[in-house]
């Protein structure tokens, strides 16, 4: 009889239980409509009342995990999804939920296991390889996230793009950057506007210009018409007077960059460029600069930095003419979905080995800040930027040349179809001279210049090595001193190569 | 053959609802979309659309799902799950707590479906059913699993908690039997139901896996998660790192501040920027 009794009670707590667990699972589903009505009051009271319901239920104890995870209460989410596990650790899908918190936490170690849990589950396998990925990345495993990525995306389609992203970086950390480019390339072409387009296009400027994948070559050979190509002040003062003499002309650029060397947080680069124009007709002008370089870039996390140090070796002819040394310390504020801002300070000196130009010798300081804005697809960017700059002159005589200059500048980055891109820029720049230069006619007054320039320029890429860019720069500069007045107009045709 | 003996019982039903003053058949919400994962779409008088969350369901609706899955929670707090690739007709569902009077019927047409029944069905003269072409399922308030499958014609019926009663659509064809917690049995046309057996655990997680959870946000929704693999978003560790178009634009800088009036190094500067630098 008693043992009749103990049967009857167990198969009534049995079936108790039972009872519960279908209340608590209209609860949650109840909760679920709330929630998707925005009555979030509602859906939490519902979840709490499908666990409370049935405390053992472990698919109510989940979903309401899901719901405080969505309202970012991480450490409740995380204790709902544990306890679920220990009602049932065969839950995968709180294994893969509670595994995705630890990763965003910073925990990939303790993520593991948990995405490893997941990962078996055929229906769970995309998600829990891709966040395997992650997890791994974070360790620095890379073959392990390389494995991860490729099982998520083979699992599940919909994760493609954003694992062929992944797959790009895991390659360019390796340096393979044929490999990286293969992913960035997909991945612009399958999600353009994501953040992942967008970075895949930040990535191929990268390899483009050779960061991080050792050594790049390149060149340039273009047809230019110049409409004033004596840019020289009046009588009685350095070089010929401004002339508005036109000429056409070939120009040659060669030159090459280095990646020196590099660990996880900077790189340092050496480039060398050579450039020669070859006029038609005023061949005084044949200009030859020889520029060596140096670039450290660093990243520092929030923050690029970087300092680039340079020398220009100018000929005229076969005359030297002029050198000068540039440094430029910069930093680079990455704004997760605006742009970036970029500030940089520039110190120039200036040395003419042409004794008829000495007088220009001297120092310009500037420092400048720009803010280019990422307008919703790869490449296309508005840039808007200040600077204020001042030249000291070091020669006797040199203040009738020295000034203090500012200048504004907008310009817009314009992709179009057919791998073209278009770019169209405003400068306007304005240049107070010292009291020195009231010398120049009209006297009485300092000379002031106010220069607006207007620059259109279009780039049709044939392939990765190979493209033809044809541009137009106009200039206007307006002073109060006439010898110093011109307009000049510059068109040139050309073809770059790279590799 | 089936049809024909389906009708006169949908008809009572209908009968029923109509003396009891219930709206007509065609309006009368019956539940809401309580998730959706996939495609899931509702047919209404012929004409499907695609179902989101808090959709309304009413009586006579269509439900079905190709890649997806949805969850149903009925207003007699009964939740039905249906998996990929399922057709459900939502054919009677009587509703009046204040007389006591609870009756739904379900039709399977093609797929799988998980029934949580609620605990009304427990009252006596409530009546639960899901209907296949072949076979009768008939609950008092459990969980269970009933797939048909549209090229054998056989129905399967897996229980998960409680007793389901199953039966042959065709009454002459046997007896009922009883499916309880991890049972299953199988009812082909013309045939009366198998007797029940415990499945192999294996063939039980297969029978009832993937039904159980249609998750509020999609699966790996939580926090930033969704962003992250819709690739919405990029931590800052796996950004690009500074890219030398951004150090031209500053180069090219430097190269407008060598322009010193009244020499040739326009002729430098003004031609030799690479696109990506205005000038």
């Amino acid at each position: 009889m008693r043992r009749l009794a103990l049967a009857l009670a167990y198969l009534l707590a049995a079936t108790g239980a039972a009872h519960a667990s279908e209340e608590s699972e209209a609860l949650s589903a109840r909760a679920q409509v709330a929630f998707e009505r925005g009555d979030t009051a509602e859906g939490m009271r519902l979840f709490d009342a499908a666990v409370a319901a049935d405390p053992n239920d472990a698919l109510a104890v989940y979903q309401r995990g899901v719901a405080q995870a969505k309202q970012k209460r991480g450490a409740e989410a995380a204790a709902d999804f544990e306890k679920a596990l220990a009602l049932r650790p065969d839950l995968d899908a709180a294994a893969l939920e509670l595994g995705i918190l630890r990763v965003e936490e910073g925990r990939p170690e303790e993520a593991e296991p948990l995405l490893q849990q997941a990962e078996r589950n055929p229906s769970l396998a995309g998600q829990a390889n891709f966040f395997l990925g992650i997890a791994r990345l974070r360790q620095d495993d890379l073959g392990g996230a390389r494995t991860a990525f490729e099982k998520a995306r083979a699992a599940d389609p919909k994760l493609e793009s954003t694992c062929r992203y992944y797959l790009g970086v895991i390659e360019y950390r390796q340096g393979n950057a044929g490999a990286a480019r293969e992913h960035f390339v997909l991945v612009q072409e399958m999600a353009p506007q994501s953040a992942v387009g967008r970075e895949s296009s930040a990535f191929l400027e990268l390899l483009e210009a050779s960061q991080g994948t050792g050594t790049q070559v390149y060149g340039s050979l273009s047809l230019q018409y110049d409409s004033n190509v004596v840019l020289a002040p009046a009588e009685g003062l350095p070089g010929p007077a401004i002339s508005d003499q036109a000429d056409g002309r070939v120009a040659i650029n060669v030159g090459g960059v280095y990646e020196a060397w590099r660990n996880d947080w900077a790189a340092l680069s050496v480039g060398y460029d050579f450039y020669q124009n070859l006029q038609f007709e005023l061949h005084d002008y044949n200009l030859q600069d020889n520029r060596p370089t140096a670039l450290l870039s660093m990243d520092l996390g929030p923050v690029r930095a970087g300092f680039l140090a340079q020398y220009d070796f100018y000929l005229l002819e076969t005359s030297s003419f002029l050198q000068t040394v540039t440094t430029m310390p910069f930093l680079v504020v990455p704004e997760k979905e605006i742009g970036r801002t970029e500030i940089y300070f520039r110190y120039q000196w200036l040395d003419y080995l042409d004794t008829d130009f000495e007088i220009l010798d001297g120092n310009d300081y500037g420092g400048g800040v720009r803010q280019v804005f990422a307008l919703n697809e790869p490449g296309r960017e508005l840039w808007a930027g200040f600077q204020v700059d001042n030249h000291d002159a070091t020669q006797p005589g040199g203040d009738l040349y020295a000034y203090d200059g500012i200048q504004g500048e907008l310009a817009l980055l314009w992709p179009l179809p057919w791998t073209t891109t278009a770019q169209i820029g405003y400068r306007y720049r304005r240049e107070s001279y010292d009291s020195a230069s009231a010398a120049f006619e009209p006297m009485g007054e300092a000379r002031l210049d106010r220069e607006n320039r207007v620059g259109v320029a279009f780039r049709k890429d044939i392939n990765e090595f190979l493209s033809f860019v044809a541009s137009w720069i106009g200039t206007w500069n307006q002073s109060n001193k006439s010898a110093f007045e011109y307009d000049r107009q510059i068109g040139s045709l050309g073809v770059e190569v790279r590799y | 053959m089936t049809r024909r003996m389906l009708s006169p019982i949908l008809a009572g039903a209908l009968l029923l609802s109509a003396a009891v003053g219930a709206p007509a058949a065609t309006e009368e919400e019956v539940g809401h979309v309580a998730s959706v994962e996939g495609n899931a779409e509702i047919g209404r008088g012929g004409v499907f659309a695609a179902a989101a969350t808090g959709d309304a369901v009413q009586l006579g609706d269509e439900l079905r799902t190709t890649d997806g899955q949805i969850r149903v929670v009925f207003r007699d707090d009964s939740v039905l799950n249906l998996g990929p690739r399922t057709r459900l007709l939502v054919d009677e569902n009587v509703y009046q707590p204040e007389q006591g009077r609870f009756s739904s019927v379900v039709r399977l047409l093609g797929g799988k479906v998980r029934a949580a029944v609620g605990k009304v069905y427990r009252e006596p003269g409530a009546s639960y059913q899901i209907e296949t072409p072949t076979a009768v399922a008939g609950v008092r308030g459990t969980t269970f699993v009933v797939s048909f499958d549209d090229d054998s014609e056989v129905t399967e019926v897996v229980g998960i908690r409680g007793r389901v009663e199953v039966r042959s659509l065709d009454e002459r064809l046997g007896d009922a039997v009883f499916v309880t917690a991890e049972q299953g049995t199988t009812v082909a046309p013309g045939e009366a139901p198998t007797k029940p057996t415990v499945l192999d655990p294996g063939i039980y997680r297969d029978r009832t896996g993937g039904m159980e959870i249609i998750s509020l946000y999609g699966l790996g929704a939580v926090a930033s998660g969704a962003a992250l693999q819709g690739g919405s978003t990029v931590p800052e560790p796996d950004r690009a790192p500074l890219t030398t178009s951004k150090l031209n634009t500053l180069m090219d800088d430097l190269r407008d501040t060598t322009n010193v009036v009244g020499q040739p190094l326009p002729v430098v500067e003004g031609t030799r920027g690479r696109l990506g630098v205005p000038f």
